[in-house]
Order: C-alpha cells, then sequence, then structure tokens
C-alpha cells in the first residue's frame, strides 16, 4: 500500500515536471521559428529591394552614359568580329608569314594584315582558353 | 491515530480564563487554516487552468516559411535575361483608430514633425472623427516609417502594404502597362496577366529585350527630335517565332508616375494605332502577285502613264515613265505598277490574301490595348487599286510586322507574342506563301537597301533589306499633303532572316540633311540602320564577310525554279 502510493506520487510528479518541461521546450522553439520566420521575411523584403535596386542601376540609358564617360566604348562594327577557328588560322598564317619574312625578305605583304590583331595577345588568349577546356 | 491523544488531552483539564484563550487561538488558527488552503487551491487551480488548458488566444502555431512561398502581393515581371522590369516592394502604410486616440491636437502636431508634408489640420480632423479607422498616410518610405514610430503616439499602426516599382522607368512603359494605388492592373501586361500575376509564384517572363528595347527608344526619339515628328513608333520581332524583342511608342510616360503625364502619352501606338502604311504594302501585293498571279520577276508592266480612274488619279513619287520590272516596279516603289499586279491576281484573291495575312482583324497579342483594321466598307475597284499601295486600309503597325515576317521567313504567319517561347516551340503558324515566293521576296527586299529608296538602312555586314513606306494621314476631309507617316520596315540577315525592325515617324518634317524630304526612306530608314547596328552584335549575330557573294547568291536562289540541290538561306 505504501510503496505503491509513493510509486504513483514519484511517478505522477515525474511526468508533471516532463510535460512542464517539454511544453517549456515547444514555447521556446516555436518563439524562436516565429523570430526566424520574421527574419527570413525581413531578409526577403531586403533582398527584393537589393533587386530592384540593382534592376534600376543596370537601367540601359544609365550604363551607355557611365561606359561613354569612362570606358569608351563604341558598338562593335562587322569587321570586328572573328571567331576562334577564324581566329586560329590567323595566328597560323601571322607565323607563316613572320617565318616567311625572315628568310625571304622579299616576300610579299601578309594578306591578312587587314585584320588588325596582337599575335602575342592571341598566344595568350589562346593559352588561356584552351586551358578552361 | 488522533484518539489517544484526544483521550490524554482530555484528561488535562483547564478551566476558566485559560480555556478560553486557548478556544479563540485554536478557532483563530482553523479560520485562517481556512482562507491559506481557499488560497492555495484557488492558485492551484488558475496554474492548472493556465498550464493545461489555456485557449485564450486560441491554440499557439507558428508553421515555418515555405523556401518558394510569395512573400509580395504581386509577381515580378522580367525580361527575356531576367531582367527586372516590374517589382513589388512592402511598405507600411500608417492609420489610425480616432476613437482611441488620447489627444488629437498634439498627435497631429507631433506627426508633422515627422511628416513635413502632412496637413495638420486635415490629420487632426480625421484623427477627431468618429469613424473606426483611418489611412493618415500610405507608404511611407523607411525613415518615416522610423520617425512616426518613434513619436509613440498611441492608437497609430502600420500595415504593410506592396507598391508597384517599374526600376527601368519609362523602358517598355506601353507593355508592362502601370497598376493602381491598390495594385490592380490598369494597362499592359499588368492589366492583360491581372489575375495570374495576383496568384503565380514566379515571375513572368517577357519576350521583350531590355537592351533591345532601350536601343529601340532611344533612337526612335532621336529620329523624332532630327525631324520634328510629333509621334514614333518601332517594333522588332523575331521573324522565326514571332516573339516581340522590342515594342516602343513615342511619347512615352513612367509608369511609376503614370498619372502624372497626359492620357495621350499612354496611347500605344504599336498595337492601338491604325495607319494607312502606304508602300510597305507593296510587300505583300508583290508576294500575293508572285504566288497567285502567275508572275516572275522577269514579268513587268509599262508605268509610263498614271491610271485614271473615277476622278482620281494614281501616280508615282518616284516616277520613271517607261516600262518597269518586278524587281524595279519593287525598287522604286511604283504604285502605277502595284495596282497592276494586284489586278492580275482579282479583287477576291486580294482581300483573301490579307485576311491570311491578319490585315482584317485584331493582332492576338497579350494586350488589351488593340487596334482593330479599318477596311474600306465595300471592296470597291478603287478600294482594291489603292490597297496594293497601301491606301485605304488601315492597320497597327504590329499587323505589318507581323505580316512582314510571314512574307520573309519562309512563308508561315505567327500571331505575334510579348511572351517569351521555348526555342523550337513558337506559336502555331500557317502558310500563306510558298518557299520560293519567300525567297524572292527577300531578294527583292535586299535589292530596295541596294539600289533603291531604302539605302539609307544598309548596314554592312547584316546583309539588310527592307521597304519604305510613306502615306499622307487621312483627316475628315480626303488626305493631309504635309502630314505624313514615314515609315521602314528592314529584315536582317537577308540570306537567312531573323529579326524585323519597324520604325515608323508621325509627322516627321524634311530638314537639310535630307533637302527637304520626309519619306520613309529619308527618315525612317537611317534610324531602322541605326537601330539594326546596335542590335545585331547584342543579339549574337555573326556579321557576314562577303557580303556581295552572300546578295549574289540571294539573286540566283530567286531566279532557281525549284530547289533541289540548293540550300535555302544557307548561312
Amino acid at each position: 500500500m505504501r510503496r505503491s502510493t509513493l510509486l504513483w506520487t514519484v511517478l505522477g510528479i515525474s511526468v508533471a515536471i516532463g510535460l512542464f518541461v517539454v511544453k517549456h521546450a515547444v514555447q521556446d522553439l516555436e518563439d524562436r521559428l516565429h523570430a526566424l520566420n520574421i527574419e527570413i521575411i525581413s531578409d526577403r523584403d531586403a533582398a527584393q529591394v537589393l533587386q530592384a535596386e540593382w534592376s534600376f542601376l543596370n537601367e540601359p540609358a544609365r550604363l551607355e552614359a557611365l561606359s561613354r564617360e569612362h570606358l569608351g566604348l563604341v558598338t562593335i562594327s562587322a569587321s570586328q568580329t572573328i571567331t576562334l577557328p577564324e581566329l586560329i588560322q590567323l595566328i597560323a598564317a601571322k607565323k607563316e608569314n613572320a617565318r616567311i619574312a625572315t628568310t625571304t625578305a622579299s616576300s610579299k605583304p601578309p594578306t591578312v594584315e587587314n585584320k588588325v590583331v596582337n599575335p602575342d595577345w592571341l598566344e595568350r588568349t589562346l593559352i588561356t582558353l584552351n586551358k578552361d577546356q | 491515530m488522533n484518539e489517544p491523544k484526544t483521550k490524554m488531552v482530555e484528561k488535562i483539564r483547564i478551566e476558566g480564563d485559560r480555556k478560553t484563550a486557548i478556544e479563540t487561538g485554536r478557532n483563530r488558527l482553523i479560520i485562517a487554516g481556512a482562507i491559506f488552503s481557499a488560497a492555495f487551491l484557488l492558485i492551484g487551480i488558475r496554474v492548472i487552468k493556465v498550464s493545461i488548458f489555456n485557449h485564450d488566444s486560441g491554440p499557439r502555431y507558428t508553421r515555418s516559411v515555405a523556401k518558394d512561398e510569395k512573400y509580395t502581393g504581386r509577381a515580378d515581371i522580367v525580361d527575356r535575361n531576367g531582367v527586372l522590369l516590374a517589382t513589388s516592394l512592402n511598405t507600411q502604410s500608417l492609420y489610425a483608430h480616432p476613437r482611441l486616440v488620447l489627444d488629437p491636437e498634439q498627435a497631429a502636431i507631433k506627426l508633422k514633425n515627422a511628416l513635413p508634408d502632412i496637413n495638420v489640420e486635415a490629420v487632426e480632423k480625421l484623427l477627431r472623427s468618429k469613424r473606426g479607422f483611418v489611412y493618415l498616410k500610405r507608404r511611407l518610405t523607411p525613415n518615416q516609417h522610423y520617425a512616426v514610430n518613434r513619436l509613440g503616439i498611441p492608437a497609430l499602426y502600420f500595415q504593410r502594404e506592396t507598391r508597384r516599382i517599374y526600376p527601368l522607368g519609362p523602358l517598355a512603359a506601353h507593355v508592362l502597362g502601370h497598376t493602381d494605388p491598390d495594385n490592380k492592373g490598369l494597362a499592359g501586361i499588368e492589366r492583360f496577366f491581372d489575375k495570374d500575376l495576383r496568384t503565380r509564384q514566379t515571375a513572368l517572363s517577357l519576350a521583350l529585350d531590355a537592351r533591345v528595347q532601350h536601343v529601340l527608344e532611344q533612337e526612335i526619339s532621336h529620329a523624332m527630335k532630327s525631324f520634328g515628328a510629333i509621334g514614333g513608333a518601332g517594333l522588332v520581332m523575331n521573324v522565326n517565332t514571332a516573339e516581340v524583342l522590342g515594342m516602343a511608342s513615342l511619347p512615352n510616360f513612367d509608369p511609376n508616375r503614370a498619372n502624372a503625364v497626359p492620357r495621350l502619352s499612354h496611347f500605344n501606338k504599336t498595337t492601338h494605332g491604325v495607319y494607312e502604311m502606304g508602300s510597305t504594302f507593296k510587300i505583300f501585293t508583290t508576294a500575293m502577285a508572285l504566288e497567285l498571279g502567275n508572275i516572275t520577276l522577269r514579268d513587268g508592266y509599262d508605268a509610263t502613264n498614271p491610271i485614271r480612274i473615277h476622278r482620281y488619279t494614281i501616280r508615282d513619287y518616284h516616277a520613271k515613265k517607261r516600262w518597269l520590272s518586278v524587281p524595279e516596279i519593287f525598287i522604286y516603289s511604283s504604285n502605277i505598277g502595284a495596282v497592276k499586279m494586284a489586278q492580275k491576281v482579282g479583287k477576291e484573291s486580294h482581300k483573301q490574301f490579307l485576311g491570311q495575312l491578319g490585315m482584317m482583324k485584331s493582332v492576338q497579342i497579350e494586350l488589351f490595348e488593340t487596334g482593330a483594321p479599318i477596311p474600306p466598307k465595300v471592296w470597291r475597284d478603287i478600294n482594291h487599286m489603292t490597297i496594293s499601295y497601301g491606301h485605304g486600309l488601315a492597320v497597327s503597325p504590329l499587323h505589318l510586322v507581323a505580316g512582314v515576317s510571314a512574307i520573309i521567313n519562309g512563308g508561315i504567319y505567327r500571331t505575334p507574342t510579348i511572351m517569351r517561347r521555348h526555342p523550337g516551340n513558337p506559336t502555331k503558324g500557317q502558310r500563306i506563301v510558298s518557299k520560293q515566293t519567300s525567297i524572292k521576296m527577300r531578294h527583292l527586299m535586299r535589292l530596295v537597301v541596294e539600289k533603291g529608296t531604302g539605302g539609307k538602312a544598309d548596314v554592312p555586314g547584316y546583309l539588310v533589306g527592307g521597304k519604305t513606306g510613306t502615306a499622307e494621314k487621312a483627316s475628315d476631309r480626303g488626305y493631309k499633303k504635309k502630314a505624313l507617316i514615314s515609315s521602314f520596315v528592314a529584315v536582317f540577315p537577308m540570306n537567312s532572316p531573323q529579326f524585323v525592325v519597324l520604325t515608323m515617324l508621325d509627322e516627321a518634317k524634311g530638314n537639310k540633311a535630307t533637302s527637304g524630304h520626309a519619306t520613309g526612306g529619308w527618315v525612317a530608314a537611317p534610324a531602322a540602320g541605326a537601330i539594326i547596328r546596335r542590335i545585331a552584335p547584342i543579339l549574337a549575330l555573326k556579321p557576314i564577310e562577303d557580303e556581295v557573294s552572300a546578295a549574289q547568291k540571294l539573286a540566283l536562289e530567286s531566279k532557281t525554279k525549284s530547289f533541289g540541290g540548293l540550300g535555302v538561306a544557307a548561312h
């Protein structure tokens, strides 16, 4: 009789304490979740504002004015465009011409001269391009 | 248990004053004990109630914000490359419960410090009203929000409200449209997709390219200034997918402050306005004659004398007064030749052909602002004749661009769209002319730029082709001589058409540089050329190295009857 009373009392008290602890743990977690949600929403708002600002700063008319002022960029003309295979051919031709020029002094001027290219730069560019592949 | 004690107690007898004193003490103890027990019991019950049956404010339930959950009122609109064109930002609106305001006068004065642009008397009046809810100021800036919050006036509250923002300002204003203060779409895409934008979770992708749109607006605006035009319109469309990459109508407006400008500038000239487009219609007449009229590029007509019908005379602007071949009719834009070609096909077929090209009904684009064409009420012979060179049938610039695309892209008409399409999944098409007719027209349009009226639109490397158009504006009584609609429709590159560009100026005036001319070839063609020069690299088109041989190849293809071995539009 006494033992079972003691057992039930201890059991009852421990369940009550357990319930209390769990309840408070849940409450704490919910508070944290709530705080995190608020943070997420305010971060999203901030991200949204930043995106709008990014778009605003990238307004084509503004970029155009900036590039004119600081970079001096102009529209690409057709003669300034070349594909990579054409570029490789061009370099080969340049080298060949240079070789011929050193061996025979009276050789014709290279036919590719009309395309203004800097072979050293091309060399370096191609090496980096090949590395990337 | 108590029995022995009581017995013991009973054994001791206390009498007299002492007894009463003990009795009193005991009674007091009992009363105090009862009060304390009751208090503890009450507290105990309350503790149980609070901790177990606490349903005062409903069950507490906090859920997590889903990863892709929408957080603003209205979905974003982006261009084909993801550039943000329209977005919604969260702002705070200030409202009050007037009945709970303690001192309206003081509150209004305090608010004036935080929000300098408010009217103190008006705010005080609002705060004194008997209403339960009043807006004091909507959409505060973050700094204003902070300032009002710092005042700590009771009964003032904030409400989250979204504000529609167009970060690129007036760019593509007519396509995007605008919204009212409650974020309801009032025009353009905002209106057409109003319901969708309210509910969708992801951004809406348009076919527009912000860069192309910018170039288009800038060049047309430049041309308008140079030639003193009162309005302008421009379109860039992919001929194969019918996606509209640029759509400009000038003067334009800033959708962030849509009400700050006259309503007139809200009018979308490219889709809503209908105009008699003039000689650009000869593209359709010539294609029709090649397709249905059983004529070839070697045929021709006598254009020596003007045509007289009833009291009208049809004459040529660039009159050659001789026999003209079909390419010459097209290059020199001969009205007489166009009329004769149309007559060869016949009135009914002419009408039907234009109907197939969508010239008889509104374009089914994703905008409500579309204008219905104005055809003649009855197709008399005179209408049949004038429509062959673009007078007597008013259509929108979008109609023209869609029709030209169909003639040039291999003969398939597709309804233009502002929405981005998957490459390889264009809108459903309908064949209008054969591939061979289409190639012949490519050749003819290239000739216009090479040798004819469209020379100012040429851009080296992109094999531009096109057709000029100049029309007198219709008024209540006949036509106004000095008020012209000058246009140019260009396609490039002509050996494998990709894009069509239309430039149109309303009431352009000639200047010294054009020797006083205000026709399409003088005022609209240079703008088209400038646009192509700038957008072709943006659209990643590879320039043609040897334009002369590409044009020769095109000419050869156009003269070949069957296409057994020839690769069409080899590039």
